[in-house]
């Protein structure tokens, strides 16, 4: 479940709703938003500090870390996982690097045309 | 702090039964009204009703106060509130004993007061007390095991068990010997057996309440 | 601020056809525990010791650092106690238990209780006799959560209620741990419920507290592990796993004990590793007590 917090923080951060250096809410403020326990929300904000996401000092709570380019960095840690997923379920399958690239060429170019096509 | 808290339990205790009190207040009123009327039948009639409105009362009240309680799942709502076993216990008594002492003493006095005044039954007195007394010790027993067996069925018995025994009362004392010519008499007589007996009840009706403390601090499972 | 909102040790307590066993406890203060057990696991005749309802048979007790049940009237002040088996009264209106409650609590805030009057949905005027089932646990709660109390112990709360109540509840709930002073108990068959708002859980059946730790480690420890086993290779026993079902060459081991060793150790002894799932609370719940139950047996 914290991992969904960290997701949603992530998100906000990536798409520009929360930028460098803005304070998020204190642990047992969110955590009585969103009815979820304060344990829940300590592990999210610890691991994404951890990520370098967020900075916490004590006494003053937490904020989006200063670090410019993290919107980017954190579609970036995005892109890492999944790619490391699909490399597992690659090898799963049985199927070789030279695929993979192939498989994933392929859903490049699908993208693409996705995009062109009028809504 | 404690006492407040006792206090406001009472004044509930009441509240809840106000019906009850309303209706037998009225008709003790009436009851004890028709005593000073003088007037034979009514007067007669006056304390019947007198005496069967305590003994409803007797057992009226502590049905709904103790009993209801408990069946209808208040306990717990009650126990949840910052007072002791004790408390609790000290409460229920006091709520029903004052009650009951609201209605059964006005009668009481009235009822005796009357025919001591009248200067000519007093022989009629001695009787009279054993019998005024009957629906206290019936109370103070309904409540005792009310409160302690927590048992509806246990609390009826127990009255009528005390109903049934009052007849061999009766019994024991028509057949003291001279009792019959003590009745007539214009002053009161108070013989031995007669004492013992008015004794015997105080007693009974003291002992139901201090037991009830007693096995009430010895539970160790409230609800 | 006292450490442990509840400290229970080596409770227990006899009944003829049941008896609670070594029953320890800690809720440290500020913190909101989901007590969950199958029914008649003793849930209930815990909480009731925790409110000295019930005299313990052996073990220590504390509450808000008042030793239970000897200094239960000091304690009770200061804890707000609801259960699923407790009336209001039939004969009187929410509007007088609020004032009853007022003249006797010092704690108690009208604002918030007009507040929640609203939220539940409730009118002040109605007599208890006439509310439905919600209606009437939600003014139970009422009672106690306008009163601020330090520490809640809930028994049930949201049994029997609407999704739409619970989620009202579980935001006034949520709402008590803004204050790192204030501490929640509550016992619940709502596994989803318990798993989003818990920071501590405990486990209780057959009397006996199964588990009790954070939330978080308690779902990081339980893992299902699907394997696919190659050929004849079987499945090697290892530490940790306490179920396995397999169907032909797919299997699926349940862990509560995961470290990331444990597919490794798989795959080190032939098996395929297709997938490290974790298991909702719904799902540890059930194999928990059904890995109670059968150690109990051996």
């Amino acid at each position: 479940m914290y991992l969904q917090i960290m997701e949603q923080i992530r998100r906000r951060i990536a798409v520009g709703d929360l930028k460098a250096a803005d304070p998020l809410p204190s642990i047992r403020q969110l955590a009585a938003d969103l009815q979820i326990s304060v344990i829940t929300i300590k592990r999210a904000y610890l691991e994404l500090e951890r990520d370098g996401v967020i900075s916490t000092q004590h006494g003053k709570g937490s904020a989006v870390a200063e670090s410019a380019g993290l919107a980017a960095r954190i579609y970036e840690q995005e892109l890492e996982k999944h790619l490391a997923e699909a490399a597992r379920l690659a090898a799963l399958l049985g199927l070789g690097s030279r695929d993979l690239q192939r498989r994933v060429r392929d859903a490049s170019d699908q993208l693409a045309e996705s995009a062109k096509e009028p809504r | 702090m404690t006492r407040s808290l006792v206090w406001r339990l009472i004044v509930k205790d009441w509240y809840l039964s106000r019906s009850t009190l309303a209706v037998i207040a009225v008709v003790g009123a009436l009851s004890v009204g028709s005593l000073y009327l003088r007037q034979g039948l009514t007067s007669l009639l006056g304390m019947l009703t007198a005496l069967f409105a305590t003994i409803f009362l007797g057992v009226l009240m502590p049905q709904q106060t103790i009993l209801n309680e408990r069946k209808r799942q208040n306990l717990a709502f009650m126990m949840s509130l910052p007072l002791s076993a004790r408390d609790y216990t000290t409460a229920k008594i006091l709520s029903n004993l004052l009650a009951f002492l609201a209605l059964w003493l006005p009668i009481t006095i009235g009822m005796i007061g009357t025919v001591a005044g009248t200067g000519l039954y007093g022989g009629i007195v001695p009787l009279m007390t054993v019998a005024a007394l009957a629906p206290f010790v019936g109370f103070a027993l309904f409540v005792a095991v009310g409160l302690v067996t927590e048992s509806e069925t246990a609390a009826l018995t127990t009255m009528a068990a005390c109903n049934v025994s009052y007849s061999f009362v009766w019994l024991f004392i028509s057949r003291i010997p001279g009792f019959l010519h003590d009745l007539g008499s214009p002053v009161a007589i108070w013989q031995p057996e007669i004492q013992a007996i008015v004794a015997g009840e105080i007693g009974l009706i003291l002992g139901s309440f201090g037991l009830t403390f007693y096995f009430q601090s010895q539970k160790t499972d409230f609800i | 601020m006292i450490d442990l909102a509840i400290e229970l040790t080596g409770v227990g307590k006899d009944y003829r056809l049941f008896s609670l066993q070594d029953v320890s406890l800690a809720l440290p203060t500020g913190q909101i525990m989901g007590f969950i057990g199958p029914n008649g696991a003793g849930k209930s005749t815990t909480i009731r010791i925790l409110l000295g309802l019930v005299h313990q048979d052996r073990g220590e007790v504390r509450v808000l650092g008042h030793r239970m049940p000897a200094e239960q009237v000091a304690a009770k002040w200061e804890v707000g106690f609801a259960s699923d088996d407790m009336r209001l009264y039939d004969g009187a209106t929410i509007e007088w238990h609020m004032r009853f409650i007022r003249s006797i609590f010092p704690s108690w805030d009208q604002a918030y209780a007009e507040t929640l009057l609203k939220r539940f949905d409730l009118r002040a005027e109605h007599r208890v006799k006439g509310l439905s089932h919600g209606q009437r646990v939600k003014a139970t709660l009422l009672m106690v959560l306008a009163r601020r109390p330090r520490l809640l112990v809930l028994d049930e709360p949201t049994t029997g209620l609407d999704p739409v109540v619970r989620q009202e509840l579980l935001r006034e709930l949520a709402a008590v741990m803004q204050d790192d002073g204030r501490s929640i108990l509550f016992s619940s068959h709502n596994t989803q419920d318990v798993e989003q708002i818990s920071d501590q859980i405990a486990f209780i059946d057959r009397g006996r507290i199964i588990e009790s730790r954070d939330k978080e480690t308690f779902l990081e420890r339980w893992r299902r592990i699907r394997v696919e086993l190659p050929g004849d290779v079987r499945l090697p026993a290892l530490p940790g796993i306490i179920d396995i079902q397999q169907a032909g060459r797919l299997a699926v081991a349940t862990t509560n004990e995961y470290d990331g060793q444990l597919p490794r150790a798989y795959e080190a002894a032939g098996v395929r590793v297709h997938a490290v799932e974790s298991m909702t609370l719904e799902e540890i719940f059930v194999s928990n007590v059904q890995h109670s139950r059968e150690g109990a047996t051996a």
